[in-house]
């Protein structure tokens, strides 16, 4: 795992561009300091241009020429929050903070993306994508 | 405005237009009515579907629906006071949990949290970071070396 800390975002593409011979894969983290869409167009030119395949952090991110992404399912959340919301006791909290992780991961897939990165994509990733573009 | 002022009257119109205007999108009464839940998020789509999903199971209680005020400009009817106020739980999506409930050890890896406000507990929906490095296995079997941006 190679991380670069980005102190200086504004020169993005310079940070980056040491990466190209390093790296298999660019992973996005829930960091909407450096995932901003301000950002995105230096990453996945890097991507592009080096056909390192980037895993964006949401839909938009497959959308714009990310390989994959990953996206929450909202409705499952909202299902779980109000499991839970009918579980708390009446007038008090739980009694200390309770950490579970969201029981459905859905992810989209850019097709272009796999093609431009010579990626055969397996049936079941394929057809579990929430979305797929071309 | 007291809350339980406000429910009363919008238990009595339930016009989306009225609820908007007051913050709240939905009430419904029940055994629970002393809960209100607020949805707080900055993205419509993951509002709108969130609020479907929690519908949905209380819909499977109806003896104990509890009341449900949804909302999407949350930050504004917590700082005033509203929901605490009223001893409702809050469910924050992502970066709006972060700023509304700052946790140290999870600055930025939350999914979801739900939290009765004026209490210090909660639930925290996190990430599950093992999973997507799993399904991004299945599609790059031969990735060995990943790279990670941190600030």
């Amino acid at each position: 795992m190679h991380a670069v800390n980005l102190r200086r975002p504004l020169r993005l593409r310079l940070q980056l561009d040491p990466l190209a011979d390093r790296i298999d894969v660019l992973i996005a983290t829930y960091d909407l300091r450096i995932h901003s869409a301000e950002n995105a167009q230096p990453i996945l030119l890097f991507s592009w241009r080096n056909r390192i395949p980037v895993i964006g952090v949401s839909e938009a991110w497959s959308r714009a020429g990310a390989l994959m992404s990953f996206d929450w399912d909202y409705a499952d959340i909202g299902r779980r929050c109000g499991e839970l919301a009918l579980r708390l006791p009446e007038g008090r909290g739980f009694e200390r903070p309770v950490v579970e992780s969201p029981r459905r991961l859905v992810h989209s897939l850019n097709l272009e993306a796999a093609r431009h990165f010579l990626i055969n994509i397996p049936a079941d990733v394929l057809q579990g994508a929430r979305n797929r573009y071309n | 405005m007291p809350l339980a002022k406000l429910r009363v009257s919008v238990s009595r119109m339930l016009r989306p237009a009225l609820l908007l205007v007051a913050g709240l999108h939905a009430v419904e009464a029940g055994a629970h009515d002393a809960m209100v839940i607020g949805v707080l998020s900055r993205d419509s789509r993951s509002y709108s579907e969130a609020v479907r999903g929690v519908n949905e199971v209380l819909a499977r209680f109806p003896g104990a629906a509890p009341r449900i005020a949804s909302l999407d400009e949350g930050a504004t009817m917590v700082a005033a006071g509203t929901i605490p106020a009223s001893g409702g739980t809050v469910i924050a999506f992502g970066q709006r949990a972060s700023e509304l409930f700052p946790i140290t050890n999870y600055p930025s890896q939350i999914a979801c949290m739900i939290r009765e406000v004026s209490d210090q507990s909660g639930v925290l929906l996190q990430h599950a970071a093992e999973a997507r490095l799993l399904r991004m296995r299945r599609l790059l079997p031969g990735a060995l070396t990943m790279g990670m941006l941190v600030a």
